[in-house]
């Protein structure tokens, strides 16, 4: 059962998980080179700069992985009335267990794409001996980020129903408010970052994108 | 069990003006059970309610001796369902459609439904929304007789398609179920189809079973009486009256249920004239038993 479902996710999925994959892995070596080549960045202090800007753009490229394939590959059923699914002999939690574990499966493609770019870049950038490069964690890191994205995404796709996309876009919206209002408000911007704060630093799964993501470090 | 399907007191609600309620019904086992009803009367949704896709407001319902919703995945895996629109994922090919539908049934017949593919002629590496109308419609049949099912749910199977294909499909279904004695619930508005391969008939209008009964009866039971000089007062009579029309001078039409040719006498005692005796199609039947429920609901509201 988990072998065909991942077949079909793969199959429904495979765009945009080769677009991600192909992002994540190119994005480390781009970053590295135009660093390196246009920038002149040389000294370990802006090493791990550049690194902190490859661990963030890695974090993105998960999130969003992981957003798209949960928002897609809702679609597939939803299109249908979730028929088919709710026609075939199991549980729903075992239809979640399985829909839950391929897409596990699938995002640790995008995952894969951070670790052997970020491999690859921090090989080129000959790192001083006082620098490590942490590509093995970024990629986990980004792994997990992925999953918890997916999960978010799916979980609003299964509460919102059809009003998924209206609610989506009153939460781009919000956020997006937010942003605006913590630049133009000065008397709001501690107020909004404490928000944040609290969403992501306090305990529970959020966590994941809290700390310092990057790929270069001491 | 003696019922493969047993429906009591059902209800459910769907927005502000379409409800099921206190829906009874029963099909038994073996059976071929027709479950007529025009359109938006509730039959997709009841159909929707008894394989657990939603949840009822009240009553119970029990398929194949299993609690649904609650069991409903037990009773899904000895079902062959067939919905009244593609539910299939467009992007998978015919084969890898089957290869995904086997996974979930222990009972899938790898021979017969390579069998059926080959009879219905499905090309194994046609994408399914590629599919004609017809092409889907088959393969929505050959996944419901794979998976060797004791009771098949059919929603509409052949609506939409052409004489041909609704033949092939037809007697790839009565062919299995002349082979394994499965139950047959088909619902559909095509009343002539019904009457050439139910033997017992639902009819189901806005949301209530308004007759059910085994075919023979359901088609010989109810008859057009031409009378002349008929009682006026609502004398009590042996069988059931379904409507009252007037005709032409002191003649009236009668539709009539639960009719036997003993009945004629009746009339005589009543001073009244039978002049003829009208056996309705099971279209007429159907028709006329929708309008007596009708009525009936119309008198009292």
């Amino acid at each position: 059962m988990l072998a065909q479902t991942l077949y079909l996710q793969w199959k429904w999925n495979r765009d945009f998980l080769a677009f991600f994959t192909v992002v994540a892995f190119v994005a480390p070596l781009i970053i590295l080179w135009i660093a390196l080549t246009h920038v002149g960045v040389s000294s370990p202090r802006e090493l791990v700069m550049v690194g902190g800007i490859i661990g963030v753009t890695a974090g993105v490229v998960a999130v969003l992985a992981g957003l798209t394939v949960a928002w897609h590959g809702y679609g597939i059923d939803e299109r249908a009335g979730h028929t088919y699914a709710l026609s075939l002999p199991m549980t729903r939690l075992r239809a979640l267990g399985l829909r839950a574990g391929a897409a596990a499966l699938l995002l640790a493609l995008p995952a894969m794409g951070i670790w052997i770019g970020s491999m690859l870049a921090a090989a080129k950038a000959n790192l001083p001996p006082t620098l490590e490069s942490y590509a093995g964690s970024l990629a986990l890191r980004g792994l997990l980020a992925s999953w918890l994205a997916h999960a978010c995404m799916f979980g609003l796709r299964y509460a919102a129903g059809r009003r998924a996309k209206a609610v989506l876009a009153a939460l781009i919206i919000l956020g997006g408010t937010l942003a605006f209002l913590s630049v133009a408000a000065p008397a709001l911007h501690d107020p909004i970052v404490r928000l944040g704060r609290f969403l992501i630093d306090g305990p529970g799964p959020f966590g994941i994108l809290a700390g310092r993501w990057t790929l270069i470090d001491v | 069990m003696s019922h493969a399907i047993a429906i009591d007191a059902l209800s459910y609600r769907a927005g502000q003006h379409f409800a099921i309620r206190d829906l009874n019904m029963r099909v038994p086992n073996g059976a071929i059970y027709g479950f007529l009803g025009p359109n938006g009367s509730g039959k997709t949704t009841t159909i929707r309610l008894l394989l657990g896709m939603l949840p009822p407001a009240d009553g119970s319902i029990t398929v194949l001796g299993h609690d649904v919703p609650s069991h409903a995945h037990q009773a899904l895996a000895r079902i062959g369902y067939v919905p009244e629109r593609l539910h299939l994922y467009p992007m998978l090919t015919v084969s890898e459609t089957m290869r995904y539908h086997a996974a979930f049934y222990a009972h899938w017949d790898v021979a017969e439904a390579e069998r059926l593919r080959r009879a219905f002629e499905l090309r194994e590496e046609q994408r399914v929304g590629r599919l004609s109308k017809g092409e889907a419609g088959k393969l929505m049949m050959l996944l419901a007789l794979a998976v060797r099912p004791e009771l098949l749910v059919l929603d509409e199977p052949t609506d939409g398609l052409d004489p041909v294909v609704r033949r092939d499909v037809l007697t790839a279904l009565l062919e299995y179920v002349s082979a394994r004695g499965a139950t047959v619930l088909i619902s559909s508005h095509l009343v002539h189809e019904q009457e050439r391969v139910c033997d017992w008939i639902g009819v189901l209008d806005g949301g209530r079973l308004v007759a059910e009964m085994p075919m023979h009866a359901f088609r010989s039971g109810i008859k057009r009486l031409r009378i002349v000089g008929a009682p006026v007062s609502s004398a009590p009579t042996p069988f059931g009256i379904l409507a009252r029309r007037p005709g032409a001078g002191r003649e009236e039409e009668w539709v009539v249920r639960d009719w036997r040719d003993d009945m004629a006498s009746w009339f005589r005692s009543t001073d009244a004239a039978l002049r003829e005796i009208v056996d309705l199609d099971l279209e007429e039947t159907f028709v006329e038993t929708l309008r007596a429920a009708r009525d009936a609901s119309g008198r009292a509201a």
